[in-house]
């Protein structure tokens, strides 16, 4: 059973406003009509600080700030509206050193293009119902990069601590 | 990745979403991707406006470079090769998504060559053009398929063929 998405508010990013419809189609398919757009990285910027969305999609490839500019502005940013906002990466760069590069960054998720509306569907409910832990390091902020953990590990706890806000 | 260990803070902050949608049930995930494919099906006779236009700017783009060389342009071309890519399966087109992988990959992986092989380019641009006019959606049509082949070893000829040292190159011919 799937778990209803309503009420979520997503802005999405992406300079090609043919993209704009297609990812508005899919998510109005899963009942999500609080949706807006932005052309490019600075407006989608202004637009979080007077909207505060829930999700941010955003693509890649944009100029002038492209989209892992805008998800490094988001997340450390000091003027930043909200560091901790759930953001999907949309791309078409699927090889191994894009994805570790976006993961550095500090995106929740990565999807390709062309886009899969169940993919979509799973990111957004994997945002919403099992939400990573964040990260704060010397070099790094944002959702923790650890996918699993594993259960055999048997060496030190390198991380210094563990905490709930 | 040692960000993530040495003197990091790992920290859970406070899942407002989960509250947000509560635990209201939503739509079966069958029917959310049928729902959202007949409305991307209403989109498809946009599609084929847009990407028309595209693929005519590309051919303006090609023989603007054949007039006068301009990184831009060929930078444009490759964009809307990443884009096409990433549009065409959306749409019922997979093989427009393949075609615009390879214009793309093959400008990607070395600028230069690829502006020296302008008529290949513009084969892609053909390619796209035909798929769209002849309506092909079948990823696997035998004759396309030729075509995707032909172009993929021409791409990588015109690569091979700079990289290769002159010495190699004398031997082998």
């Amino acid at each position: 059973m799937t778990i209803s998405l309503e009420a979520l508010s997503i802005l999405v990013v992406d300079d090609n406003k043919h993209m704009h419809s297609v990812v508005k189609a899919i998510l109005n398919s899963m009942r999500i009509k609080n949706v807006r757009f932005s052309d490019n990285a600075a407006d989608a910027f202004m637009e979080m600080r007077q909207w505060h969305p829930d999700i941010i999609i955003t693509d890649w490839a944009m100029q002038p700030l492209d989209g892992l500019d805008f998800v490094r502005l988001v997340r450390k940013g000091a003027d930043s509206p909200n560091p901790y906002v759930p953001i999907i990466l949309l791309t078409g760069h699927t090889e191994m050193c894009r994805v570790i590069e976006a993961r550095d960054t500090g995106v929740n998720e990565i999807l390709a293009k062309p886009i899969s509306i169940k993919s979509l569907y799973t990111r957004i409910a994997a945002i919403v119902q099992s939400p990573r832990p964040f990260v704060k390091a010397k070099n790094y902020f944002g959702p923790c990069r650890r996918r699993g953990t594993n259960l055999n590990y048997k060496g030190p706890e390198r991380r210094k601590d563990e905490f709930a806000l | 990745m040692s960000d993530d260990n040495d003197s990091s803070r790992v920290f859970t902050p406070p899942n407002l979403l989960r509250a947000k949608v509560g635990n209201k049930p939503g739509p079966d995930l069958n029917q959310i991707v049928a729902k959202a494919e007949a409305a991307l099906t209403e989109l498809k006779d946009d599609y084929e406006v847009w990407i028309r236009d595209d693929l005519q700017t590309l051919r303006d783009a090609v023989a603007s470079l054949r007039q006068e060389f301009d990184p831009k342009v060929l930078e444009r071309i490759k964009t809307l090769g990443h884009e096409i890519k990433g549009q065409g399966s959306t749409y019922g087109y997979p093989l427009l998504t393949t075609a615009g992988n390879l214009l793309y990959s093959f400008i990607d992986r070395d600028a230069d060559v690829a502006a020296q092989h302008l008529d290949l380019i513009y084969a892609h641009v053909d390619f796209m053009t035909l798929i769209l006019n002849q309506n092909i959606h079948d990823q696997g049509d035998a004759n396309a398929q030729g075509v995707l082949s032909g172009l993929q070893s021409a791409a990588e000829k015109a690569h091979g063929d700079h990289t290769r040292p002159a010495s190699a190159t004398r031997s082998a011919t």
